[in-house]
């Protein structure tokens, strides 16, 4: 009992202390389940969440398992089928961010998952803008997720919303159901906030981000109808809440990336008389002058780098050899992208299938079509 | 005026130290500039050169209304800038196949030619409380943002020039009147459609202007305010080159609801609306 204590004890001081030891390393701990996305498929964690509850009732697949910290593993445990939804959600965000990015000099790469080393690699280390979009898609994807997972059904220990059962409308009344936005919401506070504790801006940057991903995903909920009349009129009609699709929170978020607003580091951290409260601190601009970041904003408080040359100590690759546009002034056209190194031109043989026909019964024939496609990469 | 009209690209009007198409632009509204402004002192009567343009004055037109008033001297004040604006172009010129020259004589004239397209005629009726028994017309300048206006579309759509060419055919030319057969060799299309007097040309590629470069006298985009509701070139997202942008909150004070009080007020509210401005990182 006093040995467990100590340790406790000593985790505790660990964990004041190590945000403070000035090494960049520690610094995205708190994103190493992002790991799921790439912990196997969806079968595997799907019978991983049966034999848990039938047999031993702690097992996990141990490539999950050293994704997650002990109070995840325990909302795991809590809540069977949440694995599921959460990696399912982890793998929507990382194909939305590289959807969101792909014409930029930062193209969110993803590394293959290796254990305790870090998803989107070292960048995440750098408090930037790029760090502040990868949390807060991160954590709206685990929201959107799990809230959608709930009313599918697949986790137990939540169901369909009902709780909007109030005043109606003229001609319509709630009923059906709606995707479960408030399990979601506090089911990614304590899954994806599981890592942020501390008192360093680094933590409340991430607090802050992470939060605004769910903000963006519970305000786009959206009311969906359906009329029962007659042969589909609609003399009765029922509604329910419904999800935004999630390329509409990428693309708010995205939105929220380029007006992003960088904050001040303080040595005061949170306000006064509200230090219980993990949620509730206001972040102060970097230039007073500058609006002051709203729930929505993402925040951050480095520069980030420019991303044109390789840079092992960043983890960033480089813009070389990537494609670009000729004929976009915007950062897709080859003169951002490239940095203004050029750019070479070759044209290649694209050999496509084309002019398919359907012949009965039951083949698709097509021809071989040979174009000439002009590509340009950075030098 | 020239800022008027360029003002939502990312150039600022600085350099024209390049033959790029902002280097076209600035020659091109500047010689208009100077046809403008003198066009319209010889109106006013304010030089001793020249006068209202008379020659039509008092000719009889077809549908029954006369030539007078004082129709603007634009002939003048063409021949004017002509001498004036290219007298340092042309002297350089001596030194064989000068493009950029070649390049700046022939932006100065389309500015030039932009006046002239643009002139326009205005009547006056002045039969009985106003009826159009009784006619005047003369011929008027356009108003120096529509210049501006039309220079910026051919600035838009302005002509890249391979420089050996463009001596060549320049100088088999000699500037002549007639319009110029020139291959234009925007890399790939090669353009057979002769080349009008009133387009710009240039000779090189701009730069991007994003980044703060005082060698080349660019500002960067940094601190520019941008639109972030628009897809154009004014849109934060062009403008400030993929690095984001900020928000300020700005207080904005006007007078509102304005009414006159007998006798003799008026009187105002002050309304005070809060806006978002945006500039670039």
């Amino acid at each position: 009992m006093s040995s467990m204590r100590t340790t406790v004890v000593f985790v505790l001081v660990l964990m004041m202390v190590l945000p403070y030891l000035g090494t960049a390393k520690g610094r995205g701990r708190g994103s190493k389940w992002w790991g799921i996305a790439r912990a196997g498929e969806p079968n595997n964690l799907v019978s991983n969440s049966i034999k848990e509850n039938s047999i031993t009732n702690s097992y996990l697949d141990p490539d999950v398992h050293a994704t997650l910290r002990r109070k995840q593993r325990r909302l795991v445990r809590d809540h069977p089928g949440v694995v599921v939804a959460v990696a399912k959600g982890a793998k929507q965000a990382i194909s939305e961010c590289k959807h969101q990015f792909k014409n930029r000099r930062w193209n969110c790469p993803t590394k293959d998952f290796h254990r305790g080393r870090n998803l989107f690699g070292k960048i995440v280390d750098r408090a930037c803008r790029e760090t502040a979009f990868i949390y807060a898609l991160m954590s709206a994807a685990v929201t959107h997720s799990v809230s959608r997972a709930c009313s599918e059904g697949a986790i137990e220990s939540c169901t369909c919303d009902y709780s909007q059962r109030g005043p109606s409308g003229a001609d319509w009344e709630w009923g059906g159901c709606s995707d479960n936005i408030q399990f979601g919401v506090k089911f990614s506070r304590e899954f994806v906030d599981a890592g942020e504790k501390g008192r360093d801006i680094r933590y409340m940057m991430n607090l802050h981000n992470n939060e605004a991903g769910r903000v963006h995903v519970s305000t786009e909920m959206r009311q969906e109808c359906k009329c029962h009349g007659m042969s589909g009129s609609c003399t009765v009609r029922t509604c329910w809440m419904r999800l935004p699709f999630f390329r509409v929170v990428g693309d708010n978020l995205k939105d929220r990336f380029d007006g992003a607003s960088r904050v001040l580091i303080s040595n005061t951290g949170r306000t006064p008389g509200n230090g219980r409260k993990k949620y509730n601190y206001q972040l102060k601009p970097y230039n007073p002058e500058h609006k002051a970041p709203s729930k929505k904003d993402l925040v951050y408080y480095e520069n980030s780098p420019n991303f044109c040359e390789k840079n092992l100590k960043l983890g960033i690759a480089g813009t070389q050899g990537r494609v670009c546009n000729e004929t976009s002034i915007g950062v897709d056209g080859c003169d951002l992208m490239c940095c203004g190194r050029g750019y070479k031109t070759e044209v290649k043989e694209v050999v496509e299938r084309c002019a398919c026909t359907f012949h009965w019964c039951c083949e698709v024939k097509c021809k071989v079509c040979r174009t000439k496609k002009t590509i340009h990469t950075c030098l | 005026m020239l800022y008027y009209a360029v003002n939502t690209k990312e150039m600022n009007p600085t350099s024209a130290e390049e033959g790029s198409r902002e280097t076209a632009f600035i020659y091109a509204v500047t010689s208009a500039g100077v046809v403008h402004a003198v066009t319209q002192a010889c109106s006013l009567g304010n030089l001793t050169e020249c006068s209202c343009d008379m020659e039509r004055q008092g000719l009889p037109a077809p549908d029954g209304w006369k030539w007078g008033g004082c129709s603007d001297n634009i002939r003048y004040g063409i021949q004017f800038a002509r001498q004036f604006v290219d007298a340092p172009e042309k002297a350089a010129q001596k030194k064989p196949k000068n493009v950029r020259n070649l390049m700046n004589l022939h932006n100065n004239e389309a500015g030039r030619k932009a006046i002239a397209t643009l002139m326009r005629m205005q009547c006056r009726c002045h039969g009985v409380s106003g009826s159009c028994e009784l006619k005047t017309c003369w011929r008027t300048m356009p108003t120096f943002a529509q210049v501006g206006d039309y220079l910026k579309q051919k600035y838009e759509n302005a002509v890249q020039m391979k420089p050996t060419k463009f001596v060549r055919t320049m100088m088999q030319d000699k500037m002549s009147s007639r319009e110029l057969n020139i291959q234009s060799s925007s890399m790939k299309t090669k353009r057979q459609v002769p080349l009008g007097k009133t387009e710009l040309i240039h000779i090189h590629k701009s730069p991007n202007y994003c980044v703060e470069d005082p060698k080349k006298g660019i500002l960067g985009t940094s601190g520019r305010v941008c639109n972030k509701n628009s897809t154009g070139s004014d849109s934060c997202d062009l403008l400030c080159c993929g690095r984001g942008y900020n928000t300020q909150v700005v207080r904005h004070v006007e007078r509102c609801f304005c009414r006159f009080v007998w006798c003799c007020q008026v009187k105002c509210k002050t309304c005070v609306t809060m806006l978002d401005v945006h500039t670039c990182k």
